[in-house]
């Protein structure tokens, strides 16, 4: 793994969502939709804690994921700059891990700004700051793990929208899991528990975190990584 | 071909090893609390009580397996904590799971502890049903068990399994007293506060009726909203009995609401001279603030006979607490029922140890003499000048006795007259507890309210000198309610997290598109 060549296309990714128009548009469309949420509940619930935004950032997060990597692999599979990439000594998994962060990136971009709500209820009332903390890690995970698993989407088609289809429908399956446990057979369910994105992400938001969860949430980025290099180099072939 | 085959062979070899990996780190982990309260975190009380174990403390956990979600989570933050608590319990805190799934005799050693089952909805062969199901247990410690039938949530998972387990442990219970005889709240208008002291004393009534001193094992004599005025003889009684190193909560109700001819009416308790000497008075007033419960009231609307939600200050929701006391610090609300304030000036000069543990919000006032409750009422600005009220306050140290310079006054009803020959002038170190309402405890009207009972609770732990459980009891309350803001800051405050993000990040968008056009002609002239 040459660190060297992720940084490079982490970065030329980075700039080519921000020379576009859509970083600009997914950003701006997930604090408009995540900010009504929160400025209609705040007062309406009169707590101080940001559990609306923990809660309604996972299920934005299923249609962002899908959004920002369906152009990552697929575009570059179709105009052929993938071939471009690939005669470079740049290695698949070196393309997917860059890639994968510049748009892991693009979400702690999008988050960012929500600081703001922080600032809002911390001024307003006496707030933990550790649940904060896990609650934003926590998103960061569960952005992570839904960006990778899409980026697995985009790399199975060379048509952006079947990508994005793709991915949405194995990230919503992911989200799904333990929604659905009680009409599994028994012996399914603990396994899908285990699998399930909420089941780790509503721990790691009470504010702990559990070394556990970490290790979920990695294996499941890691392993996502792998595959969708591997169906890279299937292309090379 | 070849390639092909070594790829599925690596994607295999890869699924095993993150299997392996999450197999073994489920068995090995660490957890980290980042919550201010370390609210996932075994306190130090428990901590105590479980390394100070003399014998085998066993929990048995009868525990449905393979139940739906939330239950199944349950479970697994149950297991955290039972593991904490082995942890540093040197062997003497043991834990089993038992599944009583379709093994009958397990579903009756269950039963036969007390632990029913509860039905929970599953579905199987595609169809929805209604499963019996396990979620309880039972601590044995020698020869004595508690049940906890049925885990509602986790949040006091902590508090029921210290609690049981000082329980357990104590050699014999403190002893709680509920004065009566003065028309006091009854025992069975406060089943849930009692409820709850019995985790951990004994709770029991308390009559002056034959004129003998209280008895001293009762650690803290409570007296909740007499009506009755007190006879001097009675209050003769309960003076020495706090000179003797009794501790006492005075939450008496001054001015009595009647919410139905919307009046209040001035109690005369005769207790007045009695706390002024201990340093402290209840007002005859009644505190309203902006910070309160809104009431259901009827309105006429032309035809129409409206149900509108009105606030009605008072029904102060007091949130404002003493930092510090380990009393108040982790609650979030408590509600009190036309309450009254308390003036505690005398007793700096008494050398006293005074601490007010709640007080109003910024925006509060006091009616005084007349007592109109009605909560159509027009409120303007004027009536909530002050700030801080004074709503509950803890006095601590040497008393000086209300009967230092005085006599009692003889009685006709006693069959004997009462002993003064033994009377003390100044007490030893004691405490008391003072507020000015003692409705805020009855069941009726602490209902929703949970902190009202938490606070109570730990007031008399306090008192009882047994503040270490404190610290986890209230920790199920969760978030804090907001600091009370004027409509036009909400309104700010809405519409700049709305707005401003959003905004921002258009801005920066323009710019880094406006810097990029001029970097590009830039470079174009360059080139030319």
């Amino acid at each position: 793994m040459n660190l060297t060549n992720i940084k490079y296309i982490f970065l030329k990714e980075l700039r080519s969502y921000f020379n576009s128009a859509i970083a600009y548009i997914v950003i701006v469309g997930f604090l408009a939709i995540l900010g009504w949420f929160f400025t209609t509940n705040l007062f309406l619930m009169n707590m101080s804690s940001l559990r609306v935004v923990f809660e309604i950032t996972p299920f934005l997060l299923l249609f962002f994921g899908p959004l920002i990597t369906m152009r990552l692999l697929s575009e570059e599979m179709k105009t052929g700059t993938l071939e471009l990439l690939m005669t470079k000594p740049i290695r698949e998994h070196e393309i997917v891990i860059g890639k994968f962060l510049s748009a892991w990136a693009l979400f702690f971009f999008t988050l960012l700004p929500t600081i703001s709500y922080y600032i809002t209820v911390a001024l307003l009332g006496r707030l933990d700051l550790g649940p904060v903390i896990g609650g934003y890690l926590g998103l960061m995970f569960v952005g992570g793990v839904f960006i990778s698993v899409s980026m697995l989407g985009s790399s199975l088609s060379e048509n952006q929208i079947t990508s994005a289809i793709v991915s949405f429908i194995i990230v919503f399956g992911l989200f799904m899991l333990d929604k659905v446990l009680y009409v599994v057979p028994p012996y399914l369910a603990t396994v899908l528990e285990y699998m399930s994105i909420d089941y780790h992400f509503s721990n790691i938001a009470r504010g702990v975190i559990d070394t556990r969860d970490l290790i979920y949430y990695l294996s499941m980025i890691s392993f996502s990584l792998m595959l969708g290099s591997f169906a890279l180099q299937r292309k090379r072939w | 071909m070849n390639q092909k085959r070594q790829t599925i062979i690596r994607v295999i070899l890869i699924i095993g090893i993150l299997i392996f990996l999450n197999i073994v780190g489920i068995r090995l982990f660490t957890r980290f609390d980042l919550t201010e309260t370390q609210m996932y975190t075994l306190s130090d009380a428990s901590k105590n009580l479980v390394k100070n174990l003399e014998d085998k403390f066993l929990v048995k956990a009868y525990f449905t397996s393979e139940l739906p979600s939330p239950y199944n989570n349950h479970k697994r933050y149950l297991q955290d904590q039972l593991d904490d608590y082995r942890a540093y319990g040197g062997g003497n805190f043991q834990y089993e799971f038992i599944d009583p799934k379709d093994k009958e005799e397990i579903e009756k050693e269950a039963q036969a502890y007390g632990i029913p089952p509860v039905q929970v909805q599953v579905v199987k062969e595609d169809k929805m049903q209604i499963e019996k199901a396990y979620m309880g247990m039972v601590f044995l410690y020698g020869d004595k068990k508690e049940v906890m039938p049925v885990m509602q949530n986790t949040a006091n998972i902590e508090y029921e399994i210290s609690s049981a387990m000082k329980k357990m442990t104590a050699t014999d219970l403190k002893k709680v007293g509920f004065l009566s005889g003065h028309d006091e709240i009854g025992m069975d208008k406060i089943g849930r506060l009692k409820q709850m002291l019995e985790k951990q004393y004994q709770v029991l009534p308390v009559s002056l009726s034959n004129g003998q001193p209280i008895a001293s094992d009762i650690a803290v004599l409570v007296i909740a909203a007499p009506e009755k005025p007190f006879k001097s003889w009675e209050k003769y009684v309960i003076d020495q009995y706090m000179m003797k190193g009794g501790k006492v909560a005075f939450w008496l109700n001054k001015v009595k609401a009647d919410l139905q001819s919307q009046m209040g009416q001035p109690l005369q308790l005769e207790m007045d001279e009695m706390l002024e000497s201990y340093g402290v008075r209840i007002n005859t007033d009644l505190v309203r603030d902006v910070r309160c419960v809104p009431v259901t009231v009827q309105q006429q609307m032309g035809f129409f006979t409206m149900q509108n939600q009105i606030p009605f200050p008072m029904i102060p929701m007091a949130s404002e607490f003493s930092k510090n006391s380990p009393i108040v610090k982790d609650l979030g609300t408590i509600i009190f029922f036309f309450t009254s304030s308390i003036d505690t000036s005398l007793a700096r000069s008494k050398g006293l140890q005074v601490e007010t543990l709640v007080k109003s919000s910024e925006q509060s006032g006091r009616q005084e003499q007349f007592f109109m409750i009605n909560p159509n009422a027009p409120m303007t600005k004027d009536l909530f000048s002050e700030k801080n009220i004074p709503l509950a306050v803890t006095l601590q140290g040497s008393f000086t006795s209300a009967f230092k310079d005085k006599q009692v006054e003889p009685d006709t009803t006693l069959i004997a007259p009462i002993d003064q020959s033994n009377k003390q002038n100044t007490s030893v170190d004691t405490k008391i507890a003072v507020i000015g309402d003692g409705d805020f405890i009855q069941d009726a009207y602490a209902g929703n309210n949970k902190d009202n009972l938490i606070f109570a609770t730990n007031l008399i732990d306090w008192l009882a000198d047994d503040i270490g459980l404190a610290s986890i009891r209230s920790r199920e309350t969760g978030a804090k309610p907001l600091d009370e803001v004027s409509e036009g800051t909400k309104s700010m405050v809405k519409y700049g997290n709305l707005l401003v993000p959003p905004i921002l990040v258009v801005l920066i968008g323009v710019v880094r598109w406006r810097w990029r056009v001029s970097m590009r002609k830039r470079l174009e002239s360059r080139e030319l």
